[in-house]
């Protein structure tokens, strides 16, 4: 009994530094706005909320979320599987992993802009934000997966060979748990960007339900507190999504 | 009942490790090579078990041996518990009752009963070294080598790793090969103590204690007289 309520009031106390900050954001946006004095321009925070809350009542709002929210998993999937095994091979292969630099250079360099233009002119809208989200984080996980098996301890398959353990046993138990901590981290870093990108990329191609197309149109009308509400949606489905992965890592990595 | 090694040949390079080296491991004893750093004892293990091929020369009935290994290091996979990590070498070999068992078996005679479902880095250097040594016994090997194990360890925690040890080793009379440059472990564990020259290696000289393990101690004159014997020879 008395250890789950220090438990509570570590959790609390942990989260005191984070509730500061976001409080003072919102009371300099509060000041910043009574200064401006233009809904126009910068809205006060509760004009924020109240049309999120209006917006997040109509049936547009779910079905421009969930239609976002698809995008950005096929992305994520993709990319995923795409990172993975050729972070696989690049870690394993010396000769695949030379010769898959300077596409992944490439991709790295070239602007996302040219990437969601290009795309634009030769996908379908509907596909162009799945497709810049996978460029920008298929070379993130591919590199992060590279890394772990490049990390992998020689000396505990030494070991795990001298026991005559069995082929598949080392690749499951020994390989796999040494690449999952790489993996997490990639993917967390990379679906951080990705969904930026996928976004941007709505912003820029219009499908006909999505966070980014809704933006535009609240900036198209002028409607600032619309742009802000619609950005909180796009900041908490991000923030949601980061979440339910580290709490997957915590759940999958508990020998730390 | 011995194995053998016969007219062993293993260089690097220009750098001649063992030139006609030829010793006798005589089956459920504790043979101990002694030696300097550096004086090919890793590099005889690492051949006996397969994992380095000799130049020449053959081993003599340890081809088909089953091995287990004690390494200088513990080796443990970090995402298992005490428990997973000794289960994860028996799973080729037997069924999933017979890995509880066992592991629980092997477990319990290391002192670790309170801390199998403990992962390695909730427990202490000596505690992780004891998961090894019940691994390399829970493993049913023939041979068991050993490179070190006790290295690195305070005096303490050394006892106690070593007591585990000698308790499961009466248990089983499990044929080792232990390689140390520490005369007081090569005393305190070795029924024969081979001393190994510079490189290339070779035998220097050769002692055997017939005092069971349990029952040595550096106070007993014929392991101080063995000591100083040791020491002599070092001196050279």
């Amino acid at each position: 009994m008395k250890t789950s309520i220090i438990l509570k009031s570590k959790l609390l106390k942990d989260k005191i530094p984070a509730f500061t900050s976001i409080l003072i954001i919102i009371i300099l946006w509060k000041i910043l706005s009574l200064r401006i004095r233009s809904e126009l321009l910068l809205p006060p925070p509760e004009i924020a909320v109240k049309r999120f809350l209006s917006i997040y009542q109509t049936k547009l709002f779910w079905v421009s979320i969930w239609a976002t929210f698809l995008r950005g998993m096929t992305g994520f999937l993709l990319s995923c599987a795409a990172g993975i095994i050729a972070g696989i091979l690049s870690g394993i292969y010396d000769f695949i992993d030379k010769a898959l630099q300077p596409f992944i250079v490439m991709i790295k360099s070239t602007p996302i802009m040219s990437v969601i233009l290009l795309a634009l002119i030769w996908f379908q809208t509907e596909n162009v934000p799945i497709f810049a989200s996978f460029l920008v984080a298929f070379p993130i996980i591919c590199a992060n997966v590279r890394e772990g098996i490049r990390n992998i301890d020689k000396k505990l398959i030494e070991m795990a060979k001298i026991y005559q353990v069995q082929r598949k046993n080392i690749l499951l138990e020994i390989y796999f748990p040494s690449i999952l901590p790489f993996l997490t981290a990639g993917i967390s870093t990379a679906v951080g960007i990705g969904w930026k990108v996928i976004v941007s990329a709505e912003v820029l191609g219009q499908p006909k339900y999505a966070i980014g197309t809704q933006l535009y149109t609240s900036k198209i009308y002028l409607e600032t507190a619309d742009v802000l509400a619609w950005t909180i949606a796009a900041v908490l489905l991000s923030a949601l999504f980061e979440k339910s992965i580290r709490l997957l890592e915590r759940k999958i990595i508990k020998w730390r | 009942m011995e194995y053998k090694i016969q007219n062993l040949e293993k260089s690097y390079g220009k750098l001649n490790v063992f030139k006609n080296f030829t010793m006798r491991i005589p089956k459920s004893k504790i043979t101990c090579i002694l030696g300097p750093s550096g004086c090919g004892k890793t590099t005889l293990l690492n051949i006996l078990s397969g994992i380095l091929q000799p130049d020449s020369g053959s081993i003599l009935g340890i081809e088909k041996q089953t091995i287990s290994y004690l390494f200088q290091e513990p080796r443990l996979l970090d995402w298992k518990t005490v428990r997973g990590n000794i289960e994860f070498v028996l799973k080729g070999t037997h069924s999933k009752k017979e890995r509880h068992a066992l592991a629980s078996k092997y477990i319990r005679i290391v002192g670790l009963q309170n801390f199998e479902d403990y992962y390695p880095s909730q427990l202490s250097g000596g505690m992780i070294q004891r998961v090894a040594i019940a691994r390399a016994f829970a493993y049913p090997s023939e041979i068991l080598l050993m490179d070190e194990p006790f290295k690195g360890l305070d005096i303490h925690m050394k006892k106690s790793v070593m007591h585990a040890f000698i308790n499961l080793w009466e248990k089983d009379l499990r044929t080792v090969l232990f390689v140390t440059h520490d005369i007081e472990d090569a005393v305190s564990l070795g029924d024969e103590i081979y001393l190994l020259s510079s490189l290339p290696a070779q035998i220097r000289k050769h002692f055997t204690i017939h005092i069971p393990q349990r029952h040595r101690s550096e106070t007993l004159p014929q392991i101080q007289e063995i000591i100083a014997q040791i020491r002599k020879e070092f001196e050279k």
